[in-house]
């Protein structure tokens, strides 16, 4: 893998030419080196073979020389040979290995003779042939030649091979450098379509390109891509508008609802105080009358209209919170002046179940930003429910330091020994108008919209209500409310600690 | 070369060949170890001369006859030759007096013989005539000469020819002279 890595950020069109190029290259440059080298060792071997035909040419010639014991015919014979421009020598050695004859440099010539060496020693060509006369070896003849024209045209050739290969190499860099651009023309298209589109936002721009290769189908994927996201697009836009609309209209309709209805509470209020103002003033009449019958069905009336005011009050407060309408006066609160108020205003019914009810409040507990009144409505929600579902058990208010999520606060658990709920009706505990059963509210009385309203303004207070509670055991209900170190953090970090109790 | 030098000379040659017959005579008794260096050569040319002939009128195969002159002066040394081998065939060296002319595939003649009919009449025999006699090159085949200290020959190619006897033309190419 070494020999092909490439840089990583080597351009597609570089890998291609490169790829398309190499092979090219290498093969080029193999076929090259074996026909050089083929070539090399044929021409040798040619040659080679050649000096050894007119070495055995000449030595046939000279036999009758040696035999008759003539080296000036000898000599005269070995002119020609001699006269040739790469000969160096030609000498003939009698059977003894004396120089018999020779033309030429006489050199090492001797020397070959004696080593018996043939064909190429070095750049000298030796070439060798026995003299012979039917079966006698008359003598020896050698010609050693420098085979100046053999060097020119291997080196010719090697030059040849050479700018070959090179033009070669050359030629096929190019080509594949142009099927590069060729093969990649499509990428340039889609990138430049592509850059088009993101920079216009034009989806309906679509590139032209043939279809037949993978490129081709790439760039038809692209224009059928930019197809379903337009359609797309269109979908989201008309199901975006729609939304709009839809939540204009919910936000208009839960905006008249709320002033519906805090209007509807004012105006209930009016006349239910007149009722329940008279049915007072007549009770007292008939007491004074000793009319006890009267006097009791005036308390039911009373009773229940009083039991009306609260619900009218309750439903009032709930739609202030939804329309936006309360305002909280966040001051610094004395913890257990408000607890003491939440139970002193608990009142009788406290203790109406038979039930305990006790306080307990951490030394060091002193004071936390609240809105009092409030916070008091909130304790006071979270007593009654306990008492109203406990029956001679006993209800503890709980007020301690308390760090949740980081945040430093002060929770206030009411824990009771009543009824306790199963997880389903945890659930749905904190739905408006649902209380934990529908039987619930025939047996207990109740809006089912004390606990929805004890959130709402304990979120907007920074703070949570979160329940525990074991069916048959009892219930354990914690209001927890942040302690900001410092006045400019509470707008900072109101959201998120909201955020992180919920 | 004129007449009258050539005659000198033959004459001379001819004084010196008598004068050493009765020596190799005596030499070869002697048991022919002691030849000249002379003789030697003269004695390798001769039967080198079988390597470079050719005989397309008679049988190739068989003994190759050398015959000799019993007067020839390496009468003995070439005798010694029968037996060697030359082109793939034994050669036999006999002597004239002993053998028909039709049978002599060389003959190499002594100065009296070179003079003789019987240089024609091997000659037409189909004989390749050697000799040292002068002059014989005009009408026997070859005939060895001295140039200097060398020892040379001269060939009569149209005698050959008319002998039907081919040489080869590195024969002729040595030769110091060709007719």
């Amino acid at each position: 893998m070494g020999l092909f890595a490439l840089p990583g950020k080597t351009q597609l069109r570089t890998k291609i030419t490169l790829a398309g190029a190499i092979p090219a290259i290498v093969s080029l440059i193999l076929a090259g080196a074996v026909f050089a080298a083929m070539s090399w060792v044929m021409e040798h071997r040619e040659i080679v073979r050649e000096g050894r035909a007119t070495a055995q040419t000449l030595a046939m010639n000279v036999s009758a020389s040696l035999l008759f014991n003539d080296p000036t015919s000898a000599e005269e014979m070995l002119v020609p040979l001699s006269l040739s421009d790469n000969v160096q020598a030609v000498v003939l050695f009698d059977s003894e290995g004396n120089v018999f004859a020779h033309r030429g440099n006489l050199g090492d010539v001797v020397d070959y003779h004696f080593t018996g060496r043939d064909g190429f020693v070095g750049n000298i060509l030796v070439s060798r042939a026995v003299v012979q006369s039917g079966a006698d070896d008359l003598g020896e003849l050698i010609v050693v030649a420098s085979p100046q024209e053999f060097y020119d045209d291997v080196r010719a050739m090697l030059l040849l091979l050479f700018l070959v290969t090179t033009l070669g190499s050359v030629l096929a860099f190019l080509l594949s450098k142009r099927l590069a651009s060729l093969i990649l023309r499509p990428v340039g298209q889609l990138a430049t379509a592509m850059d088009r589109v993101r920079r216009s936002g034009d989806l309906s721009e679509r590139i032209a390109g043939r279809k037949d290769d993978e490129l081709g189908r790439l760039i038809v994927r692209y224009n059928e891509l930019l197809d379903q996201i337009s359609l797309n697009e269109s979908e989201l836009q008309t199901a975006m508008e729609a939304l709009v609309v839809a939540r204009d209209e919910a936000e208009a309709a839960n905006a008249s609802k709320s002033s519906f209805l805090a209007n509807m509470s004012h105006e209930l209020r009016t006349p239910l105080n007149a009722v329940i103002g008279y049915a007072n003033l007549l009770r007292e009449d008939m007491a004074d009358a000793k009319n006890t019958e009267a006097v009791s069905d005036l308390d039911r009336i009373e009773g229940a209209g009083k039991h009306l005011l609260g619900l009218i009050n309750e439903i009032l407060d709930l739609s202030k919170i939804e329309a936006g309408g309360v305002e909280l006066e966040m001051i610094e609160t004395d913890v257990s002046v408000v607890v003491r108020e939440a139970v002193a205003a608990l009142g009788p019914l406290g203790r109406e179940n038979g039930n305990t009810l006790s306080i307990e409040i951490d030394d060091g507990l002193s004071s936390v930003d609240a809105d009092p009144t409030r916070l008091r409505q909130c304790l006071l929600n979270l007593l009654s429910n306990a008492c109203k579902f406990t029956k001679a058990g006993d209800v503890t208010l709980i007020a301690q330091a308390q760090t949740a999520n980081g945040v430093p606060g002060i929770s206030f658990c009411v824990r009771d020994t009543g009824i306790g709920m199963t997880p389903e009706q945890i659930s749905k505990l904190f739905k408006p108008f649902s209380q934990a059963d529908a039987s619930i509210t025939r047996q207990y009385g109740g809006t089912g919209l004390g606990l929805t309203i004890t959130r709402r303004l304990m979120r907007l207070m920074g703070g949570e209500v979160s329940i525990e509670s074991t069916p048959g055991k009892g219930s354990e209900f914690t209001l927890w409310i942040p302690v900001w170190a410092k006045a400019q953090d509470v707008a900072n970090e109101n959201s998120a600690g909201v955020q992180n109790v919920a | 070369m004129t007449h009258f030098t050539k005659k000198i000379a033959y004459s001379l040659l001819s004084v010196v060949a008598l004068s050493l017959t009765p020596q190799l005579a005596v030499a070869q008794k002697e048991g022919a170890t002691k030849i000249d260096r002379q003789d030697q050569i003269r004695t390798a040319m001769v039967f080198n001369f079988a390597r470079f002939a050719d005989w397309p009128e008679k049988p190739t195969s068989g003994d190759l006859t050398l015959c000799l002159s019993r007067d020839a002066d390496i009468a003995g040394p070439l005798l010694a030759l029968s037996g060697r081998e030359v082109k793939g065939r034994r050669l036999n060296a006999v002597l004239l007096d002993n053998t028909p002319v039709s049978e002599c595939d060389l003959a190499y003649l002594s100065s009296s013989d070179a003079a003789s009919d019987k240089a024609l009449e091997l000659l037409l025999a189909g004989s390749l005539t050697i000799s040292s006699q002068r002059g014989f090159s005009d009408d026997g085949v070859i005939e060895l000469v001295r140039i200097g200290r060398q020892l040379r020959f001269s060939i009569n190619n149209s005698n050959a020819k008319k002998a039907s006897i081919s040489l080869s033309s590195k024969l002729l190419r040595i030769a110091v002279e060709v007719k």
